[in-house]
C-alpha cells in the first residue's frame, strides 16, 4: 500500500515534470514575422555599435523598400525605465532581459509577440532610496512571480511571459537587412514568373558570426530536377549572399542558442514589379 | 526496493528533461535584395605571343562593355587585382578575387593555331562558392575576334542570369543625315555596342523605313518611299546586297514586319482611304487578309508561338492595341488608357508587348501583358517611339527626339525600367530593329 502510494506519487511527480517541460514548447506560436517596430532606448554609441554590420557588405542606394537596421528610439513610459534601471548593480548584461517580462505583465496589455527591447545601458545615477520603493510596488503588483526578493534572485531562471527564447525583433530586422544587402538579384529581377524562384537556405553559425559549414539549400534537388535556368540562378545568388555576407557578428553572444541556426527564405516575387 | 524506484524515477526525470525540443531554427524571409549590378573580375585574357596577347586585351575590353553596357555587372578595374593569373586551367586563389569583392571571375585565354584561327577559352569562377560556374572555347579566324568576345560575353551572360545573352547581335536602323526639311535616309547596319556601322542604301532614289530582320536569314524588310510612286515593301539579303519587291499592291503597304517563323511577312495594306492588315507568304507570294474593319488597323505583330497577332486599331476612336488569333480571328483590345497606343512588338520571350504611347503631347515607351494587365511605362520623354527587342526579350531599343528639331537618337532600356543609356551611332537614328542571335 505504502509503496503503492510512494510510486504514484513519484511518477505523478515525473509527468508533471515532463508537463512542465515539454508543454509549453507544444504551445508555442510560431514566430510572427509582423513588420515590427523595435523600441528601445540606448545611447548614440551604443547604436553605433549595435548596427554595424559586416564591411563586406557592398553598400546600396537608398530605396523606399530597403528596410534600415537602426531601431527606433521612443521614450519609455516614467517608471518603466526607471524599473530597467535598477537591475545592473554588479550583475553582468544578461540579467535585465530577464526582468523586463515583469513590466509588461504590470502593464496588462495582451502583446502576442513579446517585444524585447535590448538591456538598457547602466544608469549611473541611481537613487536607491527611490528604487527600492519601486521595487516594494513590483512585489506586490506581480504575484504570480516566485520572486521573493527581485535584486537578489535576479540570476536565477524563474517562469517567464511567453517562452522567451526568441530572437529580439531588432535582431531577426538587421539579420534580413545584412542579408539583403548581400544578395545581389539584379539578374533574376527581369526573369519571368518569379513567384518560382523562391530559394531555401538553412544555415548554422558559429558563435563568432561565421558560418558553421556549407549553407544547405534545402530546395536544391527540386531546382535542380526542375531545369529551370533562372531558378538555378536564383539558387547561386542566395547562396552567394549567405556566404558573402559572413561574420553575422551582430548578435547577443549569451543567447547563442537562440541564433546559432537559421533557415532563410529568400523570394524574388515581390521586387519583380510585374 | 524503494532506492531503485527513486533511481528509475529519477531517470524518468531526467529523461523528461532532456526530451525538451531544443530552440527551433529561426525562418527569416528575404523578400528584398540589392539590385546593385553584380561586381565581377575580368583580367585580360592570355596569349602566349605578343599577337595572342593584345587580341587577348582587345577581346577582354569588349566584354567588359559589354557586360558593363547590361547593366547587371560592374567590371572592377584591373588595377585592383591582386592575383595575376598565368593558366586558365588553374583554380585560382580565390581569397585574393574575394579581398576586392568580385563575386564572379572571368579568365580566359587565346591560343594561335598554325592555320591562322585562334582558339578562345573561358572559365567563370564562382568567387565565394569557390567552384566554376562554367566553360567554354571554340576556334574562329582572327580577325573574327570581335565576334568572339560577344560570344564569350553571351556565355558570361548566360551562366550569371540563366537567360540567354544578346550580345553577338546587329541592329539596323535608319540613318538620317542633311537638314530636317531634306532629310536623307538610310538603312544603316552595326553590331549591338555600336562597332563596324555599314550603309545598305545609298539614298538616292528612295527614302528607306522600317527596317526589320528576318528571324531565320541575313534578310532584311523594309519600305522605300518614293517621290513619284506609292511606297512598297522589299526584302533586302544582306549578303548578297540583292532587293527584291514583295509584290506590286495597288495602294500603300507599310510597316512590314516578318513572323517568327520567318516564311512570312505581316503588313498593313491602304486601299480608298482604309488599313488593314494582311500576311504574305514569302515563297507562294500569297496574301491573306487578317483584318477588315473600317478602321485603320496597322503596325501588326506576331507572338512567338505563331499563335496571335498584336496590332494597333483607331476603330474604337482611338488608336489602341488589340490582339487577334493568327487567321484574323477574335480580334479582343487591350489597352484602354488614354491617348494613343502605337508600334506593338511582340517579345521573343512571349511574355510582353512593348509599345508606344502618346498622351498630353508626350511620348512614352511602354510594355503590357498580352493579356491586357500590368502595363508599365519604362521611359518618356519629347518624342520615345518605335521599341525593338532583343532576342532574348530583356532589353529595348528605342529612337528619341530628345527636344523639337534635335537629332533623333538611338537609346536601349531593360525591361524593369532601369540602366536607360544612350546607343552610339555615327550621326542621327531612327526606326531601329535588332537582329536575331547571329549564327
Amino acid at each position: 500500500m505504502r509503496f503503492g502510494v510512494a510510486a504514484s506519487i513519484l511518477l505523478h511527480a515525473c509527468l508533471i515534470g515532463f508537463a512542465f517541460m515539454s508543454l509549453p514548447s507544444f504551445l508555442r506560436t510560431k514566430i510572427i514575422e509582423a513588420p515590427v517596430v523595435p523600441i528601445e532606448l540606448i545611447s548614440e554609441a551604443e547604436l553605433a555599435r549595435e548596427t554595424s554590420v559586416p564591411a563586406a557588405a557592398p553598400k546600396p542606394k537608398p530605396k523606399p523598400e530597403e528596410k534600415k537596421p537602426e531601431p527606433e528610439e521612443t521614450p519609455a513610459p516614467p517608471p518603466k525605465a526607471e524599473e530597467k534601471a535598477l537591475e545592473p548593480e554588479p550583475a553582468p548584461l544578461p540579467e535585465p532581459k530577464k526582468e523586463e517580462p515583469k513590466p509588461e505583465v504590470k502593464k496588462d496589455q495582451p502583446k502576442p509577440p513579446v517585444k524585447k527591447p535590448k538591456p538598457k545601458p547602466k544608469n549611473d545615477d541611481l537613487d536607491l532610496d527611490a528604487l527600492s520603493a519601486l521595487v516594494d510596488k513590483a512585489k506586490k503588483e506581480a504575484p504570480s512571480e516566485k520572486v521573493a526578493d527581485a535584486v537578489e534572485e535576479a540570476d536565477q531562471p524563474r517562469a517567464r511571459v511567453g517562452a522567451g527564447d526568441r530572437l529580439t525583433a531588432s535582431e531577426i530586422d538587421k539579420m534580413r537587412a545584412a542579408i539583403s544587402r548581400c544578395w545581389n538579384a539584379g539578374a533574376i529581377i527581369g526573369a519571368p514568373n518569379p513567384e518560382k524562384l523562391i530559394v531555401v537556405i538553412d544555415i548554422d553559425l558559429n558563435r563568432d558570426g561565421s558560418l558553421k559549414g556549407d549553407p544547405r539549400v534545402v530546395n536544391a534537388l527540386e531546382i535542380s530536377l526542375s531545369g529551370n535556368r533562372f531558378w538555378q540562378v536564383a539558387q547561386q545568388n542566395a547562396v552567394r549572399a549567405v556566404i558573402a555576407c559572413q561574420p553575422y557578428d551582430f548578435f547577443d553572444q549569451t543567447r547563442y542558442n537562440e541564433w546559432s541556426a537559421f533557415s532563410l527564405h529568400f523570394d524574388p516575387s515581390q521586387m519583380a514589379g510585374f | 526496493m524503494m532506492f531503485r524506484l527513486a533511481i528509475a524515477t529519477m531517470a524518468a526525470l531526467a529523461a523528461a528533461i532532456a526530451a525538451t525540443p531544443a530552440a527551433a531554427r529561426v525562418r527569416i524571409d528575404i523578400t528584398q535584395a540589392n539590385v546593385e549590378p553584380m561586381p565581377v573580375a575580368a583580367p585580360d585574357f592570355l596569349g602566349q605571343d605578343s599577337k595572342s596577347s593584345e587580341i587577348g586585351r582587345d577581346i577582354t575590353g569588349v566584354i567588359m562593355a559589354d557586360l558593363d553596357r547590361s547593366g547587371l555587372f560592374s567590371v572592377i578595374d584591373q588595377r585592383a587585382y591582386i592575383e595575376k593569373l598565368t593558366s586558365v586551367n588553374v583554380r585560382p586563389r580565390f581569397a585574393d578575387w574575394r579581398i576586392i569583392n568580385a563575386q564572379v571571375l572571368i579568365a580566359g585565354e587565346v591560343k594561335q593555331d598554325p592555320d591562322s584561327r585562334m582558339e578562345v577559352s573561358t572559365r567563370v569562377w564562382d568567387v565565394y562558392s569557390n567552384q566554376q560556374l562554367g566553360a567554354v572555347s571554340f576556334k574562329t579566324p582572327a580577325d573574327n575576334w570581335r565576334r568572339a568576345a560577344h560570344k564569350v560575353a553571351d556565355f558570361v551572360y548566360k551562366s550569371l542570369t540563366g537567360e540567354e545573352g544578346y550580345f553577338d547581335t546587329r541592329v539596323v536602323f535608319v540613318y538620317e543625315t542633311g537638314p530636317k526639311e531634306k532629310r536623307t535616309k538610310r538603312l544603316m547596319i552595326m553590331d549591338q555596342d555600336g562597332a563596324n556601322p555599314v550603309l545598305l542604301t545609298d539614298g538616292q532614289r528612295y527614302e528607306a523605313l522600317t527596317p526589320r530582320f528576318s528571324p531565320t536569314q541575313q534578310q532584311i524588310t523594309y519600305m522605300a518611299l518614293f517621290d513619284n510612286k506609292p511606297g512598297q515593301v522589299y526584302l533586302f539579303n544582306i549578303e548578297t546586297g540583292e532587293q527584291e519587291q514583295l509584290g506590286t499592291f495597288r495602294g500603300m503597304t507599310f510597316a512590314p514586319r516578318f513572323t517568327p517563323d520567318g516564311t512570312s511577312v505581316l503588313m498593313s495594306m491602304e486601299r480608298n482611304g482604309n488599313s488593314d492588315v494582311f500576311k504574305m507568304d514569302l515563297a507562294t507570294r500569297r496574301l491573306t487578309r487578317l483584318t477588315n474593319n473600317p478602321g485603320i488597323d496597322t503596325s501588326p505583330t506576331m507572338s512567338p508561338d505563331g499563335r496571335r497577332v498584336a496590332f494597333t486599331s483607331d476603330r474604337g476612336g482611338s488608336e489602341q492595341i488589340y490582339v487577334m488569333n493568327a487567321d484574323g480571328s477574335s480580334p479582343k483590345r487591350i489597352t484602354f488608357g488614354e491617348g494613343r497606343y502605337e508600334t506593338p512588338v511582340w517579345s521573343p520571350r512571349g511574355d510582353l508587348i512593348a509599345f508606344t504611347r502618346l498622351y498630353k503631347g508626350r511620348f512614352y515607351i511602354g510594355v503590357i501583358r498580352p493579356d491586357g494587365q500590368g502595363e508599365r511605362l519604362l521611359t518618356e520623354s519629347y518624342l520615345d517611339e518605335g521599341p525593338t527587342w532583343a532576342p532574348n526579350g530583356r532589353v529595348l531599343m528605342f529612337f528619341r527626339e530628345p527636344s523639337p528639331g534635335a537629332n533623333p537618337q538611338l537609346w536601349s532600356v531593360d525591361l524593369t525600367g532601369r540602366n536607360l543609356r544612350r546607343v552610339r551611332t555615327p550621326g542621327g537614328a531612327s526606326d531601329p530593329a535588332w537582329s536575331p542571335p547571329l549564327p
